[in-house]
């Protein structure tokens, strides 16, 4: 996968903090935003290292010494049920799509490689990943879960 | 409500959503009072509504299923806070070619959507109102040429008019953003 490059480099939103830009409703959403990042609570020990594990290969952050949290910010989201406004009719709810497809991304890596997401080589990962967003996918869980419309994001 | 879940809009008033704290007043009816108008939704469509019948002098009652904003205290400047404001729940969507309603063209609180429409107000171009003869897809509207203008004109004007306070007998739901006449 092609690494993202942002084209603004010199770009940086937190300087906006002490501008008229912002005020201190804003000031406080952020700080908490950057301070208080949530504990796991909808999702167990396992499905958070699966989600870890897919968003290391979609979102890379070799250039971050300290990564931004992504996971935390989708766990808290589920534990709330903060939807999307719509569902389409062949998608179980968002809670129950997660909980499904992060077990069938393990079910199909188990099935191509004989072991969980995490535990494989970068490239064996997008192997993976990739079989799910073309649908190319086997088993119980795969047929319960459209894999190309879990891999669409929503909104 | 407020942030803290309690009912804000009550007792005759409703946050004056231009002043921080402030309060406007606004006819409030009991459970078992009778009124003309039950309207739910207070969004472009209903809210509008609620405005021009009260204005005529209907007892109007509006139901809304989100917050009422005091945008100045309630929001910030950072698009991911501001979801709170769409419609999260689930709409089911099917067939064959399903639409992707999205959360952000919906709103959830008084004002609906109009709370969030960023000041974005195409205006429809008059091949528009003719879409399913010229265009080719979607249906063709009722409204055409002059009447469509007028139309857009008597909307245009009643939306940028949300203080309802100001006119004798108005009642039923307020707050709903989007400028003010003066």
């Amino acid at each position: 996968m092609t690494p993202f490059r942002t084209p603004y480099v010199d770009y940086d939103v937190l300087a906006k903090w002490d501008t008229p830009s912002w005020d201190d409703q804003t000031r406080e959403v952020l700080r908490k935003r950057l301070t208080e990042v949530p504990a796991r609570r909808f999702f167990s020990e396992t499905e958070w290292q699966t989600l870890e594990a897919v968003c290391a290969r979609l979102v890379p952050q070799p250039e971050r010494s300290d990564p931004i949290p992504i996971v935390p910010w989708i766990d808290e989201k589920l534990h709330h049920n903060w939807r999307d406004g719509f569902r389409y009719d062949d998608m179980p709810p968002l809670r129950e799509a997660w909980r499904l497809g992060l077990e069938g991304i393990d079910h199909e890596s188990r099935r191509r490689f004989g072991t969980d997401l995490r535990s494989l080589p970068e490239a064996d990962q997008d192997t993976v990943l990739k079989a799910i967003q073309a649908g190319e996918v086997g088993g119980a869980v795969w047929a319960r879960l459209p894999a190309q419309r879990f891999f669409t994001p929503s909104s | 409500v407020s942030s803290a879940g309690l009912p804000r809009a009550v007792e005759g008033q409703a946050p004056d959503v231009f002043r921080n704290g402030g309060w406007v007043p606004m006819r409030s009816y009991r459970d078992d009072d009778e009124v003309d108008f039950a309207i739910v939704g207070t969004g472009a469509g209903g809210g509008t509504l609620t405005c021009k019948l009260a204005s005529a002098g209907f007892r109007v009652v509006a139901f809304d299923a989100g917050p009422f904003w005091r945008p100045l205290e309630d929001f910030a400047s950072d698009e991911k806070e501001q979801q709170k404001l769409y419609w999260q729940d689930e709409r089911i969507t099917g067939g064959a070619d399903p639409i992707q309603f999205g959360a952000n063209n919906s709103g959830k609180g008084v004002g609906g959507s109009t709370v969030h429409f960023t000041m974005l107000t195409p205006r429809y171009r008059p091949e528009w109102f003719k879409s399913r003869s010229l265009l080719g897809y979607g249906v063709d509207w009722p409204l055409a040429g002059k009447t469509s203008s007028r139309t857009t004109r008597r909307l245009r004007t009643c939306c940028r008019c949300p203080v309802l306070s100001r006119i004798p007998g108005a009642a039923g739901a307020r707050g709903i953003p989007g400028g003010r006449t003066n």
